[in-house]
């Protein structure tokens, strides 16, 4: 890929909800080999961007190009066979499933993404078995080896994020969205959150695009935040800028903490 | 080990369904075990719906288009039983295929909904259309069912028939929901927004499913057309999916074997207590008001808890 085609590309954004304009004219890029936190005050539209950007939401209008290619109006699954993968709060969906085979799932849910493909029994196998191999590795980055045949639903909250995480990655995505991932954890799990955010963008080169409330977490794990309030973007930039930022600051605090 | 346990009681259960009325020898127990055959086949379409945490109202409907295409067909065209057999099932698959992008985007009350208006959609075609389908009278002088030849005008024959297909449907969903689009399903069924971002399309399935379920009710309406050799547009209405609904919940709706172990057990009923028919609604209600607070997880759930019969997870 080119350097100057951005990873992510989103142009004048909208998106509402009857009366209600959630997202209002939001533009962005992301440029390759960043965290980016998508920050912002309760009912700011950052959940409705994620949800335009994973597909589970079509835009009023505007457009989102990833690696340069148009992706608004797809459907989640189509996004995140392009690249695009979201972790959930909680990922152990299945029943009386290990959390290895959790992820080797995840791994290979997407060679399966349409019914058709459920004929092709050949390059299945193959995929699967690919699959299986990539757990493993995965198992050993997640640090989650030890609780690898345990029945996830059995898993601490804290490793079921870590899980949640570890099977986004098994869809080998370009770009992570993490949805809040240290809401509920304590500050150990924080910790261990925050460090395996930064080992997913420099020790694997995802990039990562994260909605977090915990703002101490943001400011010292994001290259670039970018501040919403009522749909728009108020501040963008480095952490070190944003948090001085006036407009940022009455957001968060109100006006009589503004500098 | 569980599995194979499950499997082999399934096995045995259905040898026994099909054996016991053919020693008895007496047309009405015949009679029976076919009844309960074809309402355990539209039960199964219901439970494919179940499976993928959706309530369709429209199987009746399914079953009643299987049906009339597989009477006329028959009847008016001449085709033989197999192939009329095979398009009973195609016919509504499609129909289901071609609607279900439309239906299945919606979910919970408004997909049952919306089926239920399908449903009825369905019947008031067959009552109106009184040039194809005979409006209410209905269709009547439907050929006997024949395989390779052999017309099969005998009950034990029609009921080995109806076995054969039960069968194989039952293990057709077995093998299916044992490999990878058990996966899907179950992923469908728990955590559809989770699945979606692992690269699964869930619409796809979702009307994949309702088509397959469209196929096996449809089988079971051209079954009930050529055993009875009559049909009319009232026995293919909202009730009739309900008692396939009614049918899961009691034999274990979690379980593929649940279906048919509720029309082992509900199925007769209406026969053996002809003449009280009158309060046979109010009993119905009565009683399952009982069994729903007495075993949420129907029959199955009471008799095998740890166990689970014919499922395949």
């Amino acid at each position: 890929m080119s350097n100057t085609v951005p990873r992510l590309s989103v142009r004048d954004l909208r998106r509402a909800f009857g009366g209600i304009i959630a997202v209002n004219n939001v533009s962005f890029d992301l440029a390759a080999d960043h965290i980016t936190g998508l920050i912002g005050p309760n009912g700011a539209g950052k959940t409705t961007v994620f949800n335009l950007l994973a597909g589970s939401l079509a835009p009023n209008s505007g457009t989102i190009a990833f690696e340069g290619k148009p992706i608004n109006g797809l459907n989640a699954s189509t996004i995140a066979r392009r690249g695009i993968a979201r972790c959930f709060q909680s990922a152990a969906v299945f029943r009386n499933i290990t959390v290895r085979d959790h992820i080797v799932r995840a791994g290979y849910l997407k060679a399966i993404g349409r019914p058709l493909d459920l004929l092709k029994r050949r390059s299945l196998a193959g995929y699967k078995k690919a699959a299986r191999d990539r757990a493993e590795e995965l198992l050993d980055f997640l640090e989650l080896r030890h609780a690898a045949d345990r029945d996830a639903a059995t898993l601490a909250y804290g490793h079921q994020k870590i899980l949640g995480v570890g099977m986004a990655l098994a869809t080998q995505p370009r770009l992570l969205l993490a949805d809040e991932p240290a809401a509920g954890l304590n500050p150990v799990e924080t910790t261990e959150m925050t460090e395996l955010l930064r080992r997913i963008r420099y020790d694997r080169g995802i990039d990562v695009l994260l909605v977090e409330h915990d703002l101490r977490l943001v400011m010292k794990l994001c290259d670039r935040i970018i501040a919403l309030n009522a749909g728009t973007i108020i501040a963008d930039g480095p952490p070190n800028i944003v948090r001085n930022d006036e407009a940022f600051i009455t957001a968060y605090l109100g006006a009589d903490h503004a500098p | 080990m569980i599995r194979r346990w499950s499997f082999v009681l399934s096995v045995a259960t259905l040898l026994a369904y099909l054996l016991i009325p053919l020693l008895i020898n007496q047309i009405f127990y015949t009679h029976l075990a076919i009844l309960i055959g074809i309402h355990a086949i539209l039960a199964v379409s219901v439970y494919l719906m179940l499976k993928i945490g959706q309530l369709s109202l429209a199987q009746a409907g399914f079953m009643g288009i299987g049906a009339y295409a597989s009477a006329l067909l028959t009847r008016d065209v001449g085709i033989p039983f197999e192939a009329a057999l095979l398009l009973a099932g195609v016919i509504p698959a499609l129909i289901a295929g071609a609607v279900g992008p439309l239906l299945m985007r919606t979910k919970g009350v408004h997909f049952v909904l919306l089926t239920f208006a399908f449903g009825e959609v369905i019947v008031l075609t067959f009552v109106e259309w009184t040039s194809l389908f005979g409006g209410n009278n209905g269709i009547s002088a439907i050929p006997p069912a024949s395989i390779l030849g052999l017309q099969l005008i005998a009950p034990s024959s029609f009921l080995i028939l109806t076995v054969i297909m039960l069968s194989i449907i039952l293990l057709c969903c077995h093998v299916a929901f044992a490999g990878d689009l058990g996966v899907v399903v179950e992923g469908l069924e728990r955590n559809e927004p989770l699945q979606s971002s692992l690269g699964v399309n869930a619409l796809a399935y979702r009307c994949l499913i309702f088509s397959g379920s469209a196929f096996i009710a449809g089988l079971s309406g051209s079954l009930y057309a050529h055993y009875l050799s009559f049909i009319s547009p009232e026995a293919f209405g909202f009730w009739t999916t309900v008692n396939a609904l009614i049918l899961n919940v009691i034999g274990g709706a979690q379980f593929l074997m649940g279906p048919f172990l509720g029309a082992l057990l509900l199925a007769p009923l209406p026969e053996i207590f002809r003449e009280w028919v009158h309060y046979q609604r109010v009993l119905y209600g009565v009683a399952l008001l009982l069994l729903m607070r007495g075993l949420p997880q129907g029959f199955l759930g009471l008799i095998l808890p740890r166990l689970r019969w014919g499922n395949n997870r």
